[in-house]
């Protein structure tokens, strides 16, 4: 018998197992409370999708991020899909349900197995996770909609926003009113050096779909950025940048590494090497490590997301050291061919910062993901064109191995939280379709009027159709394209009177 | 086009020659062997070879003991990508001084230029691409969550065509 469990719901990508029910099982477990960890995503996107007729898997998991209506054979299906989660779920008879609401896919996912698990069990339901917004492609919200949504409707008992470090056990405990639980404000940042090692007892990491004989797990770096990026709200929701030490880092992964034997870690904060000092310490610890146990370079591999920086702040050494300490995929938010459009982002770096870390990560064997944002307010066509030429610039990389990834996105959204989003007047926005400030898709700029929704998408289309054609492997477009054609149908639909 | 041929050769008995085609009538290089050659030049889309020829080796230099006059490849870079296992696809098609009944028409894998002769290394232009399909690096995300299709850009762009701009 478990005092809690903690669950992991669809849909999102099942890679590796995910974070926080790592994390709050090990402060659960910490201080006495027995908890279990069941992952139903995971279950969903394997058990459940061989189960099926393909077709229906697909509907089904369509049907978590769109608006598509599922056939009555198609709602059975999902139906005992749910039934049986919550038999697994009552066999440990929980006196607490941790629902971690991983992102808006999850809502829907989360609202039906809380209206199964309140008529068959007493246990109070908490939910968390970014995933208690509406936002699709922001983290931050005034107002948790989706947590309000379920509170009102008896679906859960409490809701955390923000980290569970300073939430969790003030809820088991009955230690309430406490900051982040129930509030539109958000707990308490914690000191990110006095978190536990999480807990992935309950997870094999080998059942996911890594691409890694060994699994993968996720781990973390720091919480917040030291950016200040125009169109990203992760400032907002994490505050200050608070990093792990490098000595802390690496005795994290380390334990990991020894007590999993997992050799594969992804890093799913914002960047790894936002204090250069720490990240040095970090590589070099692994690399003494290594040579303490005699175990060959690169035993253990990380990958992560990662900040442009100049050859000044981030020398030829750090790539080398890097790359042998294990560094395996970097994650750049590269945004823009356009320096001039980066500037208004506050990317904070230029073309020849980008070439150097695009020829360093070449020469020391380390691959790289490209995220890229189109449609940005002060993107002109040319501008454009120079996102499209950088694309055939880099083609080498793709060619030489490098480079293992595009991600475009679904065009430049305003998210509340984010500068863009603050500050529109001097981005020189406006609101569109009767929204009464910028938000969303629902924007246009005064000096750039042409770059409409629609012509957003149509170059977020000529991107995919260009990378593509240069043989890049182009992540997620499927989900981007029906996710960009149900939204802008639902948009014609309101505009024509058919939804209100 | 940009390629760059690498070479280590012999040259006790004399610089080994070389002559260096694409297909048979562009020809870029023709005169000693240099440890590394660069050439910048048009090329159409399609497929092509890549020839590199070693001549002028005489029978006495064939027979000399001591030394072998040769050339070996040691490394082509096709617009900024250093071929890899791509080189092993070359074949060498060696003009023999002292034929025999079992000598084979040609040999692969190999990068040594012993024998007067062509080695051919068939590649498509843009190579990048070529070398993109060929390789097939990063992780298959086919039939994942992450999978991009023709068929979906397809129908988007089917979709947006003809839809209002609002």
């Amino acid at each position: 018998m478990s005092r809690a469990v903690i669950l992991s719901l669809p849909r999102f990508a099942a890679l590796r197992p995910q974070a926080a029910p790592a994390a709050i099982k090990s402060i659960l477990e910490t201080h006495g409370v027995s908890a279990t960890v069941i992952d139903i995503n995971l279950a969903f996107q394997s058990q459940f999708k061989q189960s099926v007729d393909p077709k229906d898997y697909d509907s089904l998991d369509r049907w978590m991020f769109t608006s598509i209506d599922l056939t009555l054979e198609q709602t059975n299906l999902l139906k005992n899909f749910i039934n049986t989660q919550v038999d697994t779920i009552l066999q440990h008879q929980p006196q607490f349900i941790f629902i971690s609401v991983f992102c808006w896919q999850c809502q829907k996912s989360t609202r039906l197995l809380c209206e199964y698990l309140r008529k068959v069990t007493s246990a109070k339901i908490v939910i968390g996770g970014q995933g208690l917004i509406n936002q699709e492609n922001g983290s931050f919200s005034s107002i948790p909609y989706f947590a309000h949504e379920l509170a009102r409707r008896g679906l859960i008992d409490h809701w955390v926003r923000g980290e569970a470090e300073s939430t969790v056990m003030n809820i088991v405990n009955d230690n309430l009113p406490c900051a982040g639980v129930d509030t539109d404000s958000y707990a308490t940042y914690s000191d990110v050096n006095l978190h536990e090692f999480w807990d992935f007892s309950d997870t094999d990491p080998r059942d996911y779909s890594s691409g890694y004989t060994s699994g993968v797990l996720p781990m973390e770096t720091s919480r917040g950025c030291i950016r200040r990026c125009s169109f990203c709200d992760i400032p907002t929701v994490h505050g200050g940048f608070r990093a792990k030490t490098g000595e802390r880092l690496s005795q994290e992964i380390i334990h990991y590494y020894e007590k999993h034997e997992v050799e594969n870690y992804f890093f799913h904060d914002a960047l790894c090497n936002g204090s250069m000092k720490d990240f040095r310490i970090f590589n070099e610890s692994l690399l003494e490590f290594y040579e303490n146990h005699n175990l060959p370079l690169r035993t253990i591999r990380y990958s992560s997301h990662a900040i442009v920086r100049s050859s000044s702040q981030m020398q030829e050494t750090d790539y080398e050291r890097m790359s042998k300490a294990g560094a395996d995929t970097m994650v750049l938010g590269v945004e823009s061919g356009s320096e001039r459009v980066r500037g208004e982002m506050r990317k904070n770096f230029s073309n020849s910062d980008l070439d150097y870390t695009m020829m360093m990560y070449s020469k020391y064997s380390i691959q790289v993901y490209l995220l890229l944002i189109v449609g940005f307010p002060n993107e002109y066509e040319e501008d454009f064109q120079q996102t499209l030429d950088m694309l055939s610039r880099y083609q080498k990389y793709v060619a030489d191995g490098t480079i293992i990834g595009v991600n475009l996105g679904t065009t430049l959204t305003v998210e509340e939280g984010a500068p863009i989003y603050n500050e529109w007047q001097s981005f020189g926005l406006e609101p569109t379709n009767g929204a009464n400030r910028p938000i969303g898709p629902d924007w246009r700029s005064r000096d750039n009027p042409s770059l409409t929704y629609k012509e957003r998408i149509m170059r977020r289309i000529r991107a995919q159709e260009h990378a593509v054609n240069l043989g890049y492997i182009f992540w997620k477009g499927d989900d981007q394209m029906d996710i960009l054609m149900d939204k802008y149908q639902q948009r014609l639909a309101r505009l024509q009177g058919l939804v209100h | 086009m940009k390629l760059v041929i690498d070479f280590s050769f012999e040259d006790r008995l004399g610089i080994p020659k070389t002559k260096i085609n694409v297909d048979d009538y562009l020809t870029l290089y023709d005169g000693e062997v240099k440890n590394s050659l660069t050439f910048d030049f048009d090329c159409t889309a399609g497929d092509h070879e890549l020839r590199i020829t070693h001549y002028g080796k005489t029978k006495h230099q064939a027979a000399c003991i001591d030394y072998d006059k040769h050339m070996e490849i040691t490394a082509i870079i096709m617009d900024d990508v250093p071929l890899e296992q791509e080189l092993w696809m070359g074949k060498f098609y060696p003009v023999y001084l002292h034929p025999s009944d079992n000598e084979p028409t040609y040999i692969q894998p190999n990068l040594y230029l012993g024998h007067n002769g062509t080695w051919v290394l068939p590649f498509r232009y843009p190579c990048l691409n070529w070398l993109i399909d060929l390789r097939k690096a990063g992780p298959d995300i086919k039939d994942t969550i992450f999978s991009t299709s023709d068929k979906k850009l397809i129908q988007a762009i089917e979709f947006f065509k003809g839809v209002d701009d609002v």
